[in-house]
């Protein structure tokens, strides 16, 4: 485990750098870049007497009222201050554009200024300071970026002169382009919140403000990271958001597509991006952003009026607005459009009609919390003892000598005691928890993807985004449901036609949603589709000999048959899915967290996938059993039932393979003492007790001596030096203060997999059908 | 005895001498069966009693198991068992080292269980002389840093980093299960 601090992976940044980045220090930030370097002083100093005037400026939009003459002049006059100071030197573009906004929005003053006109400008303001402060400390963080480019540093935004400049970068500037990325990812996933919350309603000015807000970000600091291709990227978005802001045109149909196919190119850029900087090797972008930012250019051609704007558009903003459904004045050329405007006439279509909520959010932004980044290992730590804590509390409530005090003050005491650590262990495993929110959110905005691609119309309908899970967890289970939402796109809704024909609404509906559950956290992902094909699933396994003709499966069974890896009863593979692989990495990283998901199916009707996690992958619900002197801890997820068999239930075949007869269904009987070595266990199965467990959609019997108790534990690391062990996988404290082994449950059915014999194909799915009807 | 002969006896000297200087400093003694033994006193960071092992299974034998110290689990080796000695009766003397130390950048707690705890002893350069060389490539003796001498007492020094060998360290950087 490294020192990874929580929010960003970057190790080589500094706290005070991030303290300076965000601004909030910005004269400290101005001084200290003097002092570094005395060399370009005259170039800092310049900028400053800008920033200076700015934040004079500041001061006095704040004071400013728009029926107050007086100080409406003081805020022109010192408008035409900043514009003379700007005029004497070298500014970068992100800066200059900023200026440009605010000296526009200033001039539209001076006739009869409304508190919303001062309102913008104080909001354009706000972010030349941004952009001023921005400039300032990446010219401190990056000496070489000063030295070799003085005075003008981003004087030549167009030129092609990543590669060279990435190759100078230096640990401070890496660090800030860690900044950039993290920033640039919350500012995306934000932007894709408003983008579908506008597909679902309309676009308002705060949404379209809050969508250039980022575009803009994006653009300022990658152009003083030397990011041409991101820049022109952003500066293409923002130009036609800003059409859109101005009431140019309305962000709906094909303009709004583009704003989507941005974000995903803008995504796609910067992890490659973070992959070049991670393996310090050079940043190639993408070649086709000269393309999409031709495809933005011609969006705004038509309506585009040279951009100044004028008080009386603005007033007719808030009337446009109303009308922003309505198709736009005047349509994109066709040359440049022709794929997206077919999309667009749908969708312009679909959006009046189709109630497209997006689940329980909606556009809002989510309420803002306080929060504080801290080391993850710290936090690791921190829950460890109290782990640690629970354990010696358990010990101490658990002393003889103490537990039968007659004292009553000293067993309220303990009961205190008790309450408070389980208080704090609460606390502490939710430390470690996110809401599965922003997974969620990525899955709405890439079924809507997968939708138009696939040719369909999708619906995503989340619910419960704010159930917590642990922070790995959260991120492990994007993978998984990515294939499951592809999945039911594609195999599961019906296209619109068939739809139609069968009497269900043309649009499919994709309910995504996550719960608690009794200690676990329960997502289902649920489709209204055609439902599994029993017959096509059971031909493709009878042909790739995963199962015999003649076996009787249950339903269930059948339905997990398609986890089987290279398992697809897709007639064509797509670009989308049926290669059989996507079931496979489902299970397999499901597996991994100890979770365990199921399917329940109508044909016809629709398809649910039910994945059940554990809360955090520190601590586990486990059975603590015994088995000769040892005791052992078998997760409870993984256990379906135990049993004292009798003996008529016990089946054998030669002297190895001892079976389970389970109420007609044979499972295969593992003895756990021979498995992990312990000494002086029960032999005689109907003397102790059989354990069912389940991994991997196959179940086994377990002999053990007796089942102690049901406890939650806290997985350790079995500790360096010991190597990896089979069957084991990890070790936890019990309350004695003894280490006990967690079984590894995959560990052993994979050896059953392994024993199982070719010519005897049937053995794994007859047990596994055997326990799936077990369960009822 | 010739010159070349004279030169080798002296590189030889300034070689033990050398080691002597590198390696002097203070040990915590102890005994397995008849021999004794030293660690860096920097290494060791307990003594603890001897208490519950819970064996692991499909761990070679010296692998006597894991112990709880105070919530961390560490694994215990039996030194007598890893040295090829016989297991040793469990006596109220028997005691775990808890030694710590880094490796490949990683750091490394584990329990040592010996016959008993003798001292801490300062060693001279002057007393310590380089590791034998056995000849033959099967026995390996890598691990010990030096020969130490107290009175009329031999003590190995041991290189607590090589106690396990490469293929066992190398199962070490698998060994972090989920935390």
């Amino acid at each position: 485990m490294g020192s990874q601090p929580i929010e960003v992976g970057w190790g080589a940044r500094k706290s005070e750098r991030s303290c300076a980045i965000i601004g909030t220090n910005q004269s400290a930030a101005a001084r200290k870049a003097a002092e570094l370097y005395p060399e370009g002083i005259g170039a800092l100093m310049d900028g400053c007497r800008v920033r200076l005037n700015v934040e004079e400026l500041a001061g006095a939009i704040v004071a400013a009222e728009a029926d107050d003459a007086e100080s409406v002049a003081l805020v022109l006059r010192l408008l035409d201050e900043t514009e003379l100071a700007a005029k004497t030197q070298d500014l970068i573009e992100p800066v200059t554009d900023a200026l440009g906004d605010v000296l526009t929005l200033g001039r539209a003053l001076a006739g009869q200024p409304s508190a919303a006109d001062l309102q913008h400008l104080a909001e354009a303001i706000d972010e030349l300071q941004k952009q001023l402060a921005r400039c300032h400390t990446a010219r401190a963080a990056s000496c070489e970026f000063h030295k070799s480019v003085p005075k003008q540093t981003g004087a030549a935004p167009s030129q092609p002169q990543s590669l060279a400049a990435i190759k100078q970068r230096d640990a401070d500037t890496i660090a800030l382009i860690g900044e950039f990325l993290s920033e640039s990812e919350e500012g995306l996933s934000r932007a894709d919140r408003i983008l579908m919350a506008i597909e679902d309603t309309k676009a308002s000015a705060d949404s379209i403000n809050g969508l250039f807000r980022v575009f803009h970000t994006i653009k300022g600091v990658a152009g003083f990271l030397e990011l041409f291709d991101i820049q022109s990227l952003a500066h293409t978005t923002e130009s036609l958001l800003n059409g859109c802001r101005e009431g140019l045109y309305p962000l709906i149909g094909a303009r709004l597509d583009l704003v989507f196919d941005s974000t995903a190119m803008m995504r796609k850029i910067l992890t490659e991006l973070a992959v070049a900087v991670e393996a310090s090797r050079e940043f190639r972008t993408a070649e086709d952003i000269p393309t999409l930012v031709a495809r933005l250019q011609a969006a705004l051609e038509p309506s585009f009026d040279g951009g100044v704007r004028k008080a009386e558009q603005r007033d007719e903003m808030e009337s446009l607005h109303e009308d922003l459904h309505l198709p736009g004045p005047s349509p994109p050329p066709e040359e440049a459009l022709e794929e997206s405007s077919q999309v667009a006439a749908d969708a312009t279509a679909a959006v009046p009609t189709a109630n497209r909520a997006l689940g329980s959010e909606g556009g809002g932004d989510p309420k803002l919390r306080a929060t504080i980044k801290v080391d993850l290992e710290r936090v690791d730590r921190l829950v460890e003892m109290i782990g640690e804590l629970v354990v010696v509390e358990a010990m101490v409530v658990g002393a003889p000598e103490i537990a039968h005090s007659a004292s009553a003050r000293v067993r309220n005491c303990l009961s205190q005691l008790e309450k408070v650590t389980h208080d704090l262990q609460d606390v502490g495993m939710r430390m470690r928890m996110l809401p599965v929110a922003g997974v969620f959110q990525k899955m709405a905005r890439m079924a809507r993807d997968v939708g138009r691609r696939a040719g369909k119309q999708v619906r995503v309908v989340l619910s419960g985004e704010q159930t917590e899970m642990d922070r790995s967890m959260v991120e492990q289970i994007s993978d998984p449901l990515v294939h499951m939402i592809r999945n039911s796109i594609d195999h599961g809704i019906e296209p619109p036609d068939v739809r139609r024909q069968i009497g269900k609404p043309e649009e499919g509906k994709v309910r995504l949603s996550a719960s608690h559950e009794g200690g676990h956290v329960v997502i289902e992902i649920a489709d209204d589709g055609r439902g599994l094909n029993r017959e096509a699933i059971l031909k493709k396994a009878i042909a790739q000999g995963l199962i015999q003709a003649t076996d009787t499966l249950s339903e269930d069974d059948i339905n997990s048959m398609i986890f089987a890896p290279g398992f697809s009863t897709a007639e064509k593979v797509t670009d989308i899915s049926g290669r059989g692989v996507g079931m496979d990495v489902v299970r397999r990283n499901i597996d991994a967290m100890r979770g365990r998901v199921t399917i329940k199916s109508v044909i016809g009707q629709g398809t649910t996938f039910k994945i059940t996690l554990p809360l955090t992958l520190a601590i586990i619900d486990g059975m603590l059993v015994a088995c000769g002197k040892e005791r052992y801890i078998i997760p409870t997820l993984s256990i379906i039932e135990s049993i004292q068999p009798e003996p008529a239930m016990l089946v054998t075949q030669g002297a190895n393979h001892e079976m389970l007869n389970m109420r007609g269904n044979i499972l295969p009987l593992l003895r756990m003492d021979r498995l992990l070595g312990a000494k002086d266990a029960i032999q005689d199965p109907s003397k102790g007790l059989v354990v069912i467990i389940e991994g991997s959609g196959r179940r086994v019997g377990l002999l053990v001596d007796e089942v102690i108790a049901q406890q939650q534990v806290v997985i350790k690391s079995m500790g360096e030096g010991v190597g990896e062990v089979p069957f084991v996988s990890g070790a936890a404290i019990l309350s004695d203060g003894r280490v006990g082994l967690i079984v590894n449950v995959e560990g052993i059915v994979a050896l059953i997999v392994d024993r199982r014999h070719r010519g005897f194909a049937g053995e794994g799915s007859l047990a596994s059908a055997g326990a799936a009807s077990g369960l009822k | 005895m010739n010159s070349q002969g004279e030169k080798q006896e002296r590189t030889l000297i300034e070689g033990a001498v050398a080691v002597g200087e590198q390696l002097a400093g203070k040990y915590m003694t102890f005994k397995l069966a008849n021999e004794e033994y030293g660690l860096e006193i920097l290494k060791v960071r307990e003594i603890i009693g001897l208490m519950d092992i819970t064996r692991v299974p499909c761990t070679q034998e010296f692998m006597s198991g894991v112990i709880n110290l105070r919530g961390k689990v560490i694994p215990v080796i039996d030194l007598r068992l890893k040295f090829a000695m016989e297991r040793c009766q469990v006596t109220d003397q028997t005691v775990i080292i808890v030694v710590q130390y880094s490796l490949h950048g990683r750091n490394m707690t584990m329990g040592l269980l010996v016959d008993q705890v003798l001292e801490v002893l300062s060693i001279e350069a002057a007393a310590i002389e380089p590791p034998p060389e056995f000849g033959s490539s099967t026995l390996r003796s890598d691990f010990i840093l030096g020969i130490g001498k107290a009175e009329k007492r031999v003590i190995f020094l041991l290189d607590i980093g090589r106690i396990l060998n490469a293929e066992e360290a190398g199962a070490v950087a698998e060994a972090t299960v989920a935390s």
